[in-house]
């Protein structure tokens, strides 16, 4: 599984809808893991945007998928961001795993 | 402590340098470290982005200081964002949002008569249920103490509170109050009984602490003293899951030498096998709690001096305990 980080910023209908159904944020953590990925960490955070969710998924078709999915709703706006651990990212510049040179 | 979510775009000469020595890029982490933060997670970013760490800082000031050292030796911009426990932001956008306490009405006699009535339904019954046996020892000592103290125990698991409160003697058990995060468990509008803030007042006997709060979160305990009730606090701050125990914070200290109560300190051992951090499972098993003898500090003694006695005294039996077992001191 593949890591991503997605970013997301409420619109004004999804600031809407939170306020008023606030459990709508466990089911879209139901809705990520029904398209076949898995939210591993999530975080309603201050400054330029509402949320910090980890996502795992198979592949970037996926990913792709699933930021598409939540953005046709209108609610959020979402940035998504490929991720990996650092300490792999260091080993794979060092040539210690694929990838490397 | 309080979460961070970390954004980093680093400059040119920091990518040269990562991409001539690529084990430089653990410098966010490094210098996140040495500000007493804890970094969670931290990953390598493609877009708009180079960096995402995630960390727990002991408040604000610690976080912006690391990110400012962060910003300005590598990075071309960095984007600090406090995060805000999901549970917490949940009930803040209900109408019912926001925490409430502390009761002080907890330290009242129908209040301590009601607990006493309850005390299967809070703590008994999880402790039957996960310690088999609970070997207590030690309850000798708490004769030497007249009036309120304040009770220290080490800190690795969920059941420390109800196994060290169960253990207690009822004359100490009677009044006797503990801290809990306020955003956690004081929070208005929740559903289930036991978070509902006045199940945790009256029948935990527990009282809010604003994560963060600083020395303010020594104002109501200090009260509780003053009125002849006991404190009962984890000096680690939070459960610790090495061999050794961890750097004991300084509130008992200030407590006892303010108030002038003893510490009667209390090593709990086995715990963390039964309900270890980050489980939600409990496999029944041995527990044991020993209770060690009082130590009481002048208003002459320096803070650290005390927080470094109360310290020793656990650490002492905790040595013994990791080398020996429980026949060290059971």
């Amino acid at each position: 599984m593949a890591t991503y980080i997605m970013l997301s910023t409420l619109t004004d209908e999804g600031r809407k809808t939170l306020k008023e159904r606030p459990e709508r944020l466990h089911e879209v953590n139901k809705e990520v893991e029904s398209m076949g990925a898995r939210v591993t960490g999530q975080y309603a955070v201050l400054g330029g945007y509402d949320f910090v969710n980890v996502i795992e998924a198979p592949t970037n078709e996926v990913m792709a998928r699933i930021a598409m999915e939540l953005g046709a709703r209108g609610t959020i706006k979402v940035t998504t961001l490929p991720a990996m651990p650092v300490a792999q990212f260091v080993d794979m510049m060092q040539g210690k795993s694929p990838g490397g040179s | 402590m309080p979460a961070f979510v970390l954004l980093t775009k680093f400059s040119a000469p920091a990518l040269r340098e990562a991409v001539a020595d690529p084990s430089a890029l653990h410098y966010v982490r490094e210098a996140l470290e040495s500000f007493e933060a804890k970094v969670l997670v931290d990953f390598r970013l493609v877009g708009e982005y180079d960096h995402c760490t995630i960390f727990e800082a002991p408040d604000e000031f610690h976080a912006y200081q690391a990110c400012l050292v962060n910003e300005i030796g590598d990075c071309d911009d960095t984007r600090i964002m406090p995060a805000i426990d999901l549970q917490l932001f949940e009930s803040l956008i209900t109408k019912e949002g926001g925490t409430v306490g502390p009761h002080e009405w907890q330290v009242s006699t129908w209040a301590k008569a009601l607990r006493f009535a309850f005390r299967w339904h809070g703590y008994s019954r999880w402790v039957w249920q996960a310690c088999k046996p609970l070997h207590v020892s030690g309850r000798e000592n708490f004769r030497e103490v007249k009036g309120p103290c304040i009770v220290v125990g080490n800190h690795t698991s969920h059941l420390d509170g109800l196994v060290l409160r169960h253990a207690l003697p009822q004359r100490v058990k009677w009044n006797i109050y503990s801290g809990a995060a306020a955003d956690r468990w004081f929070i208005k509008g929740r559903k289930e009984l036991i978070m509902q803030p006045w199940y945790q007042s009256l029948v935990m006997a527990t009282f809010p602490i604003q994560r963060g709060g600083g020395s303010r979160a020594l104002d109501y305990p200090k009260w509780l003293l003053s009125k002849g009730a006991s404190v009962l606090i984890f000096p680690e701050g939070t459960r610790s899951t090495s061999r050794r125990l961890a750097k004991f914070k300084h509130g008992p200290s200030i407590l006892a030498i303010e108030s002038g109560v003893s510490v009667v300190p209390c090593y709990l051992y086995g715990l963390n096998k039964l309900r270890p951090k980050g489980s939600r499972e409990v496999t029944p098993g041995p527990a044991w709690a020993h209770f060690l003898p009082p130590l009481r500090f002048d208003r002459s003694t320096a803070v650290p001096e005390a927080t470094y006695a109360i310290f020793n005294a656990l650490n002492a039996v905790h040595e013994r305990a990791m080398a020996e077992g429980p026949s060290a001191f059971s």
